[in-house]
């Protein structure tokens, strides 16, 4: 009975401790699902983006809710500040909600903002502990809060549609941790998915812009220093071994027409060659792929033509990682592939020594590419049509 | 408030003093007089205002009267008729001496069952047990015939814990019936059955059965101790008696088990346990009992044993989820908002939009309109209770959500919670995890995650420490024994379970291994 007495007593006086309880009701906290920083002159500015639910559509959510969003679901602002933290002092005092960043899924950086470095904007990020470190890190075409209120038809949220971009360009989307862990890092440097402006016209509404995400923007130091596109984004991603069942277009070999490969299975391996304080490298692409459209007049389903477009399909790989690299070295002085690195794991000795001037080192590199991709099937049950097999030539 | 706390403490010994029973005179020890006069006094007098006693005088002869004194409706006239006031009626008897009669009864009296007596009040007891006294004139001594025949139920399907595989016969209110049944099931000299008689006004009978050699006698010999002691006017239910004989009455949790069937009374006295049955009441109280009998049904046992297998694991989840679903609910979405993945967040957020109240008074609300909901529907009329829970359905579950009043997430979690709770086949322990929910929640509300923390913590220290008979509650985990695995986390196939050893060796918690 005391202690009975006693137990009652102690539930009591808690529940009578008001003040201390952090209790936060769902309904009074917003859910930043992004954000994005720009720079205008030497100020920040920053945007953030969070649903409305009332207009999610949920049940019984009639009533309530609002913001400048218009017929949007979402609600987005821009503040301009000094520092994130003035920032997020005004971005808070402008939403009548806690702004919750536990759940922020997408952080843009604004391509000027890149350029000029985003170390300085990191510390914030990092020292916030409810800020999430597997938040997608992406540098934009134009001001990153633009992109924030793109157009979306599909998804709910623009910053929703990015994120589910970025999950298909890359097997392991860059995220804070990797910011950081690059930027902390020797020998090695960031590159993060570069979303491009793409006009969408036509419409029944004005000109919109619709995310596209397709490049990569390559860092040196923490500040972008350049933009693959194309087959040189793809071919950096299998080199970093983040390809995401890329695409290679091999040029015909008479000049006509392409051969397009779907490669479904991607890895590749960098290993250095280290003779002394000679340092070579050897990047290995492997992969496993299908012919996806031939536009040649190549039957490549009679004997041994296989063979021979998987050759080509090698040499094409080589070819555009050999540009690629060559960006990187002689026109960048850039590292994401983070050879440096590599080094420093395989030979630590030596990598104090050289590591004053790897700079130097790494533009002159030698760098062996050596594409082992396969190309396993024509991709096709019957033959195409309007293919005029007598005009087929041969190839060697 | 902590004074009247006190002063209601305080009061309660004060109120066990004043428990003195009444005392009845009718009980008083006398001898049965020769003369027949002053035992129809004696007795009329005892039994004042009894107006279903019948005392039937027989004039055997001029010389001789003879009284038969008996319950209308308890004891068997018909017998009565055709074999004892038949007999009183032939020359034989009329012959006879009255204490030879009396003491050579079976030679006289064509009853299977009878006995003489020469003490007045046992002759009291005895006619109210539903038997019939024969006094003669000349004798001291009275004849006991034994022909209780009160009407009872008859042996059916018990409605509470139907199965879909099993035995269908169910105990009745009949004790000799009940004691029937189980003989019938384990036909063993082993089988001991004691009989004790509880309460001071009901003078209820009480039976102890258990297997000898299986079950430790000193489990027996502290269950007749405990059952000696009650003292209490009227033992109607067995309910009454388990929280005399309980470890713990500041317990929620049961710390015996009850049924009606009888073949989970034969399962579980092979296991070493005993039962106690109590007269006028179908439903047998079973001990030592632990944690893991309260999640498992007698069909574990009958049914194949990978289903029964998976249906514990299924049990053990739900068990979980009674206690701790709500709690956890309104923990995640008041406090800890990133534990949640990002799509159910916003998803609860919008159902929760318009909801004027805080999560976790909507939660207290629904979990209290359910539980009102679940009491309402059984006490009520079958008929009845389907328009409560169709009313129930649509006003809580449809209404109240359109209204915004409740959130939909919520009318799953509780419905969610409620079936959970459904899925625990002990019905007294279910409602001790329905109880147990409301402290989680309010925990959770006040706490977070760190109050469901506290009171797991609190829950399992105090299910660690508790005992059934000596027995501890969790037995098999605390303390861990590895043999038990086979009927505690899974039920091994019938073949391995008796490996163990013996007769219901191996199986579960062997009680005699742990008093």
């Amino acid at each position: 009975m005391r202690r009975l007495r006693f137990l009652l007593a102690l539930a009591v006086s808690a529940g009578m401790l008001t003040g201390c309880w952090d209790r936060r009701e769902i309904n009074d906290v917003a859910f930043v699902l992004g954000t994005s920083l720009d720079k205008e002159g030497d100020r920040l500015v920053a945007s953030l983006q969070f649903p409305l639910p009332s207009t999610m559509g949920g049940a019984g959510s009639r009533g309530g809710g609002g913001g400048t969003g218009g017929d949007k679901p979402w609600y987005s602002n821009s503040v301009i500040g000094k520092s994130l933290g003035e920032i997020r002092y005004k971005q808070q005092r402008s939403v009548s909600r806690h702004l919750f960043l536990g759940h922020r899924r997408v952080f843009l950086f604004g391509e000027e903002l890149a350029r000029s470095g985003i170390e300085r904007v990191l510390d914030e990020v990092v020292r916030n502990p409810i800020s999430r470190l597997d938040t997608y890190v992406l540098v934009t075409e134009g001001p990153a809060a633009e992109m924030l209120n793109a157009d979306v038809t599909v998804e709910k949220l623009p910053v929703e549609k990015i994120r589910e971009l970025n999950n298909t360009f890359m097997n392991h989307p860059a995220n804070f941790k990797y910011v950081i862990d690059v930027l902390n890092s020797e020998g090695i440097d960031l590159a993060l998915p570069y979303i491009r402006k793409h006009v969408r016209t036509g419409g029944v509404e004005r000109d919109q812009i619709v995310p596209l995400l397709d490049s990569v923007a390559v860092f040196r130091e923490g500040r972008m220093v350049g933009i693959l596109q194309g087959y040189h984004a793809s071919s950096l991603l299998w080199m970093m071994d983040e390809a995401r069942r890329p695409l290679v277009i091999i040029p015909g070999p008479t000049g006509k027409g392409s051969i397009t490969v779907q490669m479904q299975r991607t890895s590749s391996s960098i290993r250095p060659v280290i003779r002394g304080r000679d340092i070579s490298f050897r990047i290995t692409l492997d992969g496993y792929g299908y012919v996806m459209e031939n536009t040649t007049n190549q039957d490549l389903s009679s004997h041994g033509r296989l063979e021979i477009a998987e050759r080509l399909l090698r040499g094409t790989l080589e070819e555009q990682a050999k540009e690629t690299l060559d960006l990187l070295q002689r026109e960048w002085h850039a590292d994401p592939l983070g050879l440096g690195r590599e080094i420093h794991r395989h030979a630590p000795r030596l990598w104090k020594e050289i590591r004053d001037g790897w700079k130097d080192i790494y533009r002159e590199l030698d760098i062996a590419v050596e594409a082992r991709a396969h190309l396993e099937n024509t991709g096709l049950l019957v033959s195409p049509a309007g293919v005029d097999e007598d005009e087929s030539e041969e190839i060697k | 408030m902590l004074r009247m706390l006190g002063r209601w403490k305080g009061r309660r010994p004060k109120g066990e003093g004043t428990s003195v029973l009444y005392e009845d005179r009718a009980r008083e020890k006398g001898p049965i007089s020769a003369r027949l006069e002053e035992n129809v006094r004696a007795l009329r007098q005892r039994f004042a205002g009894c107006a279903d006693v019948v005392f039937r005088e027989i004039a055997e002869s001029p010389r001789r009267r003879a009284l038969l004194v008996f319950i209308e409706g308890m004891a068997d006239v018909d017998q009565m008729g055709e074999h004892v006031i038949r007999f009183l009626l032939t020359e034989r008897s009329r012959d006879a001496d009255a204490q030879r009669i009396m003491r050579e009864n079976t030679g006289y009296v064509p009853l299977p069952s009878l006995e003489a007596t020469d003490k007045l009040h046992e002759t009291v007891d005895q006619i109210l047990s539903g038997n019939a006294v024969l006094f003669m004139d000349g004798s001291e001594e009275a004849l006991i015939l034994k022909l209780l025949n009160a009407k009872r139920r008859s042996v059916e399907e018990p409605q509470n814990e139907s199965l879909i595989r099993g035995p269908k016969e169910g105990f009745t209110e009949n004790i000799r019936n009940n004691t029937a049944l189980l003989r019938l099931k384990i036909k063993s000299t082993r089988l001991k059955i004691e009989q004790m008689t509880v309460g001071t006004e009901s003078r209820t009978i009480v039976n102890i059965a258990y297997m000898e050699g299986i079950c430790d006698p000193r489990l027996v010999g502290e269950a007749k101790r405990r059952l000696a002691a009650i003292r209490i006017q009227g033992a109607l239910e067995s309910g009454i008696l388990e929280e005399f004989i309980e470890d713990n009455k500041y317990s929620p949790f049961p710390q015996l088990q009850y049924t009606e069937r009888p073949d989970i009374v034969a399962g579980l006295l092979l296991e070493g346990r005993f039962a106690i049955f109590v007269d006028g009441t179908p439903f047998v109280l079973l001990a030592p009992a632990t944690f893991w009998q309260m999640l498992q049904s007698a069909e574990d046992y009958y049914e194949r044993y990978m289903i029964s297998t998976a249906i514990r694991w299924l049990r053990f989840v739900f068990f979980v989820i009674a206690m701790f679903l709500p709690g956890f609910y309104v923990a995640v979405t008041t406090y800890h908002h990133e534990l949640m993945p990002t799509n159910l967040e916003l998803s609860i957020a919008s159902a929760r939009e318009a909801i004027p109240f805080p999560t976790l008074v909507e939660a207290l609300m629904m979990e209290i309109s359910f539980e009102a909901l679940r009491e309402a529907s059984i006490r009520l009329p079958q008929t009845v209770g389907q328009a409560v829970s169709i009313l129930g359905a649509l006003v809580i579950g449809q209404a109240a959500v359109e209204a915004g009043i409740v959130s939909a997430p919520m009318v799953i979690i509780v419905s969610l919670t409620g079936i959970a709770s459904f899925a625990i086949p002990k019905f007294n322990f279910a409602i001790a995890v329905r109880i147990l929910r409301f402290p989680v929640l309010i925990m959770a509300g006040m706490f977070g995650l760190y109050g469901i923390m506290i009171s797991l913590l609190l829950i399992a220290l105090h299910l660690a420490k508790l005992t059934s008979f000596g027995i501890p509650y969790m037995s098999g985990y605390v303390p861990f024994r590895w043999k038990d695995f086979k009927d505690l986390w899974i039920r091994a196939p019938w073949p391995d379970m008796t490996a163990g050893g013996g007769e219901g060796g191996g199986r579960k918690e062997d009680a005699r291994a742990q008093a």
